[in-house]
């Protein structure tokens, strides 16, 4: 879903900008709060986990494979805050350290696949987990944010059109409009990553569940 | 003082070649940015051709192949786009090269102490992530089942995530014997 630079139109990205700077500012200072003085090493090693988890093929059911993002298990385990800081950061080293995703671009795949998914992902887990089997519950959370992370940035893209054309009516930025990324990107996320994101969400803290589980005294993640 | 210069540098040059609405300026951009370059031209173009690639070439390609059929030119669009997106991507690559990354974001003394931690942790991930795969490898005999599978990516994830909690507590130990207090 990392958009690439070139494809966003500034009228586009430096209002994303000015809507992520503060927004990432009050993440980090209640990232902070919420993880007391062990702060830095502590995020450091969420902001690398989160880039672990991108690296893990998860299979789902039809044959096909691909990746999660993680939002939705550090936004349940340590809050859509933490989690959006941390995914933000890993967009941030992963466009200027390594080069994929794109600079100019960050503050839009910051609000989507940080914020968005992680409040997402965190909310539709807060209203539904005692209302609904578990297992289904951390899926539809995992599933929820990616979606709706989805949503964003095809909106962001399928404005592009509307935003920049040349003289002779060509759009100059990103070239098919919302009728087209809506259903493309969303569609997609719907039935494929949306999976993904849902069955990597479940995987992973029901096994954190079941090792917290069988040895309370042992030291684990939550 | 110098890399917080550049930075501000960059991102003028990254807004300005995003403003950019057709490929001969591009060209031009794409020109100074190799003379800058020097030596690691052909190095930073390749990555930058690989990472523009992908979804450059898909999109602008699908939408070029609309415009064919329907009689339109499409060789402005799909040259100013994948040049815009090309020059952007050689732009960032070029900066992180030459210029201190950590020194350029260390406006914010917390960020740039932050961001050294993380992608030193991150890269000891990479590595610790292929021991693990290579290993893991080496001791599967034949085809797991999906359950198998399934299994082994919950663990594997939630031992990631175990290892790098248990870690930040013994760099959180060492950065405060040593005097950090960050």
């Amino acid at each position: 879903m990392h958009i690439p630079d070139g494809f966003i139109s500034p009228a586009t990205y430096l209002p994303a900008t000015v809507i992520a700077i503060p927004l990432l500012m009050v993440a980090f200072k209640k990232t902070k709060e919420a993880i007391n003085d062990e702060s830095f090493a502590f995020l450091s090693s969420l902001t690398a986990f989160s880039f672990v988890v991108m690296m893990f093929n998860i299979p789902i059911p039809g044959g096909t494979s691909g990746h999660a993002i993680g939002a939705a298990i550090l936004a349940i385990l340590f809050g859509p805050w933490v989690a959006a800081f941390c995914l933000s950061l890993t967009l941030f080293i992963q466009a200027f350290v390594f080069g994929d995703g794109g600079l100019s671009v960050f503050a839009i795949n910051s609000l989507a696949m940080g914020f968005v998914a992680s409040f997402t992902a965190f909310y539709v887990h807060k209203l539904f987990k005692n209302r609904v089997n578990h297992r289904i519950v951390l899926f539809l959370a995992g599933w929820s944010g990616i979606v709706a992370a989805s949503v964003v940035v095809a909106v962001a893209l399928g404005i592009q059109p509307l935003l920049g054309v040349d003289a002779v009516g060509h759009p100059i930025y990103f070239p098919f409009d919302l009728s087209v990324t809506l259903p493309a990107v969303v569609g997609s996320h719907i039935l494929f990553f949306g999976v993904v994101e849902g069955f990597a969400t479940m995987l992973v803290l029901k096994f954190i569940e079941k090792i917290t589980n069988q040895s309370v005294n042992k030291e684990v993640v939550v | 003082m110098q890399a917080k210069t550049y930075f501000i540098l960059y991102i003028g040059a990254l807004v300005a070649i995003s403003t950019m609405k057709s490929y001969e300026p591009l060209l031009i951009v794409l020109a100074l940015l190799a003379l800058i370059s020097g030596r690691s031209v052909f190095s930073i173009a390749r990555r930058s051709f690989l990472l523009v690639a992908l979804f450059s070439i898909f999109i602008t390609l699908s939408y070029s192949v609309v415009l064919y059929m329907n009689n339109q030119s499409f060789w402005h669009y799909f040259l100013t786009v994948n040049l815009r997106s090309f020059d952007m991507v050689f732009l960032t690559l070029l900066f992180s090269r030459k210029v201190n990354i950590y020194e350029a974001v260390a406006f914010s003394k917390d960020l740039s102490f932050l961001l050294i931690l993380s992608v030193s942790k991150i890269m000891t991930m990479q590595r610790a992530f292929a021991d693990y795969t290579d290993a893991l490898k080496s001791r599967t005999l034949k085809k797991p089942t999906r359950s198998q599978i399934y299994d082994y990516l919950g663990s594997a994830i939630a031992g990631f995530l175990d290892k790098n909690i248990r870690e930040s507590k013994e760099n959180f130990e060492a950065m405060k014997s040593r005097g950090f207090s960050v």
